[in-house]
């Protein structure tokens, strides 16, 4: 009888205990066994049936695994963590199975050994088989896959009960072999080993993330660090194509397969990691930088080892691992740092980058807008891009710009129009007040990036430099115009001046005022700041993750300050540059003494420019008291240095 | 387009400060004495096209006018180891060599019968250059030379360019010394009157300060002329750095002063320099904050126009321009502006906008100095009218009471950077004007 029981423990029905479906159950009508003693071996029958499932379970998924994931039995649960997850399981119930192994010699030494020693030796499995149960139930039903296995046990293993947590941590220990040995390949070899999309980084899907990348850059503007390791592999995406998509792959975390006790911090330092190395395997390019081909080496075998033993560990420690993680990122992190800002002069190119696309060369740009400002006036046409391009290195030729490799770098585009015709043409002719987009407007400057400085110099980033530049470029234009009025205010040395011509050369002055304050601020306040800011962080690390944060925060405090963003003050800047450039248009090419017509467009383009300045003026004092937007205090202080501008109720202009 | 700027040097006075200007320039550029450019220079992004012309692969020359009435200053240079930089061409001795005897006429007088030669000189200048921007003149309003011949010049340039700027740098006599020249007045006054009338901006440069800076700041107690010339050329040089060295801002000589000065007439700019030191001297490093150079600008001792205070007058700066030089945290611009208008450090115009304009401006690799920050200001204050009150009350002494037209032109001068420290300031302008079309 009792070997009947050991039978029935071990997970087979036979003559005296049945399973009907619910479990295996003692014959309720056999007349030697009393009702209390029913009640007993149902208890034990438990077991049984539990160490049954539990048995069909690993048997189930646990064996050979197809290398096809694509078969039949894809919908079903799979994987290689499934697989160790099995294994584990196998290893708890070894000591089930031991401790009947051990029942059955008592019995054979001691036949009259009761039931309730079974039931007291085999008391421990009524916590845990319960437990065990529930987590097989739970992965069955969630049909976990992949590091989300590991995340259900983690959760069951936080459990009061130290034999039920023990055997959870035995089994979570087996299962982070996986962990260990995909972590491996990817933090030293930057290679996904991964045949069942377990892992919690994975290969992103072509065209729906880029897409949301996209957006989700377009969101982080304001200030919001965009450092995604994402915008890394699509800069080698986007900037070598030739070299052979298949070879560059996005990677992305995902969020669903990622166990809760590994923070997000350290999920993405693990994915920086992997992303960087991956890099440099998947383009190597010997010779020219000595460092590329050496990224991990002295540091392999170490790094290895330190997994290992870390994978050796019974219990999972949190700090440990993140130690290690840093560790290894640390050292990536400088190296990519040595390699970016030492061995590809990041410094001089961000010089570069702030020559051209921030017009630090003004005699540069000075020049080209003479040569180019009939070509950009009107809206561009086929040869508009050749001709500016070419009025641009002329530009160049004529300062003396020296270094012909870099200015092959710069290349200018002009968008085509973006209304498409009928509605630019119904519109200009409907009123000839309406500006038509001219060529400045659809300007912007392309630079060909080195490798490997395309990890910063992104497409995206670039374009939000060109944002800043078309923006610097008009107030530039806006004040060459109205410097270029002065030399007629100054023709008024030797003759008097009469009211009329004294509020128009007034007003110029306004302008001018405004214009230069603008571009100082812009200049010095904003781009010279934030530069000198960027240049120390970047001198003061050597981590290429805070270089590329620090790059990330001067343009968008660029972008912030200098208005580009705040709809209000841009808008507002737009049209008071506007109405500069029509002032100085119109006293350039105006009768003397002006006629009619002439006067009432002053008028207008007075009117236009105390309103605006007034509205500027409005916005800069309201928002001075907050602290969130401190440059706009600053574009105020100068602006209202002599407090003329708050005395004249807030606007320039008189007229 | 380069924008190039044509350097006319008139008289004693004009050659010498000239001299050093482009001895300071050589320097800054890496520009040998015999105008090679020097083998460590070759490298360099500055702008030397700006003020030379490249003869062949590594020869400038000077876009620079000599012209005296006289030869001393002149064979001087010539016989110095500067002789080669100039083009031969430029340099113009008049034939009798016997200068113009400290007399405006005469200077002015002579400078018409050579019309000829200087403006083929100055039209082969122009045309030489891609898209000339202007001139800078460099004289004195008290002597000869500089002032007649210097006055005949303005107003010629004004009709033959008139798109073209001028800017000059006019050396104002020393009134602490018993001049040797009686007529100095006469001169000053005829000269200040083409300077008011044909030029768009003149950078004072008062000898008068410039020695109490020497004897005072430098502690020289009988300053020599190079020593006083050297403090032009440092301000000429540095006033002229944001067109050399490529920058942001303030790239052509238009950009530079157009801001600094609103009205036609107010034209007048005063620079101060800090800090003042002399070759000699080494400076005892101090601790340089842009705050610190902004506000030792601002102090009447390092200005280089000697002015009385007025209590009365409530003098105040129409527009500043600080130009500084060295290793600068910028973020400090912004903090410096506002302390300076918190503790009410200058006083602005009541009738327009104004602002100190900070550029940040390179400096030249190749000289060393010993202080990190230097700065510049250029600036246009109404206090210079005490100037002219000044050069007016001499001429009162000379000639009592008698009717001058020119004097006429120097006090409305006097009057109108009086009236440019009150609120009512464009309304006199208007005023002034009907008031004069009536007298007509």
């Amino acid at each position: 009888m009792l070997h009947e029981v050991l039978f029935a423990l071990s997970g087979h029905s036979g003559g005296v205990f049945i399973d009907k479906g619910d479990g295996i159950q003692v014959l309720s009508d056999v007349p030697f066994i009393s009702p209390s003693e029913v009640d007993q071996l149902n208890k034990l029958c438990k077991l049984g049936t539990f160490y049954r499932d539990f048995n069909n379970f690993i048997r189930q998924y646990g064996g050979h695994l197809s290398l096809q994931p694509n078969d039949k039995r894809k919908s079903e649960i799979h994987g290689l963590y499934l697989k160790s997850f099995c294994h584990g399981l196998d290893k708890v119930l070894e000591d089930y199975r031991a401790s009947l192994q051990r029942l059955e010699m008592e019995i054979l030494a001691d036949p009259d050994l009761t039931i309730s020693h079974l039931y007291r030796s085999l008391f421990q499995y009524f916590l845990l088989f319960p437990a065990l149960s529930a987590m097989v139930e739970q992965i069955k039903s969630h049909k976990a896959h992949g590091c989300y296995i590991l995340d259900i046990v983690h959760k069951h293993s936080n459990c009061g009960q130290p034999s039920v947590k023990e055997a959870m941590n035995k089994i979570l220990h087996v299962c982070h072999d996986v962990l260990y040995k995909q972590l491996c390949s990817w933090l030293l070899h930057g290679s996904l080993f991964d045949p069942y999309k377990e892992f919690f980084i994975q290969h992103s899907t072509g065209q729906t993330t880029g897409v949301t990348t996209e957006t989700q850059e377009e969101e982080d503007y304001l200030g919001i660090m965009g450092v995604t390791g994402r915008q890394l592999q699509k800069a080698l995406n986007m900037t070598l194509p030739d070299t052979g998509g298949g070879s560059h792959q996005t990677f992305s975390i995902q969020a669903d397969l990622l166990p809760v006790y590994i923070p997000i911090r350290v999920a993405n330092k693990i994915l920086f990691v992997g992303e960087s190395i991956q890099m440099f395997e998947t383009d190597k390019k010997p010779a020219t930088h000595k460092r590329v081909s050496s990224i991990l080496k002295n540091h392999e075998t170490e790094f290895a080892k330190d997994l290992y033993n870390l994978s050796l560990e019974p219990d999972f420690n949190n700090m440990s691992f993140e130690a290690l993680i840093d560790k290894i990122r640390t050292h990536v992190a400088e190296h990519l740092w040595m390699l970016v800002v030492e061995d590809s002069d990041l410094v001089p190119h961000l010089k570069i980058i702030k020559d051209f696309y921030l017009l630090g060369r003004g005699e540069l740009f000075l020049t080209f807008i003479d040569h180019a400002q009939n070509l950009l006036r009107g809206p561009p046409i086929g040869t508009t891009e050749h001709d500016i391009n070419t009025a641009f290195q002329q530009a160049a030729r004529n300062v003396l710009f020296d270094n012909e490799n870099l200015l092959q770098n710069f290349h200018l585009t002009v968008a085509a129009p973006i209304t498409n015709k009928s509605t630019t043409d119904s519109t200009s002719s409907s009123s000839s007040q309406q500006p038509v987009e001219s060529g400045w407007n659809s300007l912007s400057l392309t630079y060909t990036v080195d490798w490997p400085l395309h990890i910063l110099f992104t497409p995206s980033v670039l374009e939000k430099y060109n944002r800043v530049f078309r923006f610097l470029l008009l107030v530039k234009r806006a004040q060459i115009d109205i410097q270029q009025c002065w030399v007629l205010q100054m023709q008024y040395k030797q003759k008097a001046v009469s009211r009329e011509e004294m509020t128009k050369w007034q007003l110029r002055t306004h302008m001018a005022f405004l214009v230069d304050n603008l571009q100082y601020y812009l200049q010095v306040d904003v781009i010279e700041s934030q530069y000198g800011i960027l240049v120390d962080k970047i001198q003061s690390t050597r981590d290429f993750e805070a270089v590329r944060l620090a790059h990330d925060q001067f343009l968008s405090a660029l972008l912030a300050q200098s208005f580009v963003h705040m709809k209000s003050v841009s808008h507002c800047l737009h049209e008071i540059l506007d109405q500069c450039g029509a002032f100085s248009k119109l006293l350039m090419h105006c009768e003397s003494p002006m006629v009619h017509r002439e006067l009432n467009q002053l008028e207008s383009i007075a009117k236009n420019f105390q309103g605006q300045s007034n509205l500027l003026f409005k916005i800069l004092s309201s928002v001075r008291s907050h602290n969130a937007s401190p440059h706009l205090a600053q574009l105020l202080l100068r602006l209202d240095f002599n407090r003329y501008f708050s005395i004249a109720g807030g606007q320039l202009g008189s007229y | 387009m380069p924008r190039e700027i044509i350097t006319l040097q008139l008289g004693q006075c004009g050659n010498q400060i000239g001299m050093e200007f482009w001895k300071q320039l050589c320097s800054e550029h890496g520009i040998s004495p015999e105008g090679i450019l020097e083998d460590f220079a070759t490298e360099g992004t500055d702008r030397k096209d700006v003020f030379f012309y490249q003869a062949d692969d590594e020869h400038y020359i000077p876009r620079a006018v000599l012209l005296d009435l006289e030869p001393r200053v002149i064979n001087s240079i010539m016989n110095s180891p500067y002789a080669n930089l100039y083009n031969p061409e430029n340099v113009y001795l008049s034939k009798h060599g016997g200068g113009a005897g400290n007399n405006w006429a005469s200077g002015y007088t002579q400078a018409e019968k050579l019309y000829e030669e200087i403006f083929d000189i100055i039209d082969r200048e122009a045309d030489g250059s891609d898209s000339l921007e202007g001139f800078v003149l460099c004289h004195s309003i008290a002597g000869g030379t500089g002032s007649g011949m210097g006055s005949y010049l303005l107003e010629r340039l004004n009709d033959r360019f008139p798109k073209k700027l001028i800017q000059t740098y006019s050396v104002f006599p020393n009134l602490d010394e018993i001049s040797d020249v009686v007529v100095q007045p006469y001169n000053s006054l005829l000269t200040l009157k083409r300077l008011t009338q044909n030029a768009d901006c003149v950078v004072v440069l008062d000898n008068t300060a410039l020695h109490r800076i020497a004897a005072d700041r430098l502690h020289i107690d009988t300053p020599s002329f190079a020593q006083i010339n050297q403090l032009v050329s440092t301000v000429m040089s540095t006033s002229t750095t944001t067109l050399r060295y490529p920058g942001y801002m303030n790239n052509d000589l238009i950009g530079l002063i157009a801001s600094l000065i609103p009205t036609p007439r107010l034209h007048y700019l005063m620079t101060g320099y800090t800090p003042l030191t002399t070759a000699a001297q080494v400076a005892s490093v101090r601790k340089t904050t842009v705050l610190d150079v902004m506000r030792r600008l601002l102090q009447p001792k390092n200005m280089m126009v000697s002015t009385p205070v007025h209590r009365q007058a409530n003098h105040c700066y129409i527009s500043i321009l600080n130009i500084i030089q060295g290793e600068v945290d910028p973020t400090q611009v912004h903090k410096s502006l506002q302390r300076i208008r918190e503790r009410k450090l200058a006083q602005f115009i009541p009738w327009g906008p104004a602002s100190i304009q900070v550029a940040l401006s390179r400096k030249s690799p190749y000289i060393q100095t010993a202080n990190r920050v230097s700065g510049l200001m250029l600036a246009n204050h109404t206090s210079i009218s005490s100037l002219f009150e000044r050069t007016l009350n001499q001429f009162d002494k000379l000639r009592k009471r008698e009717a001058f037209m020119d004097q006429e032109v120097i006090q409305q001068l006097v009057d109108e950077y009086q009236a440019a420290t009150k609120p009512d300031y464009l309304a006199w302008g208007t005023q002034q004007a009907s008031g004069s079309v009536d007298r007509i």
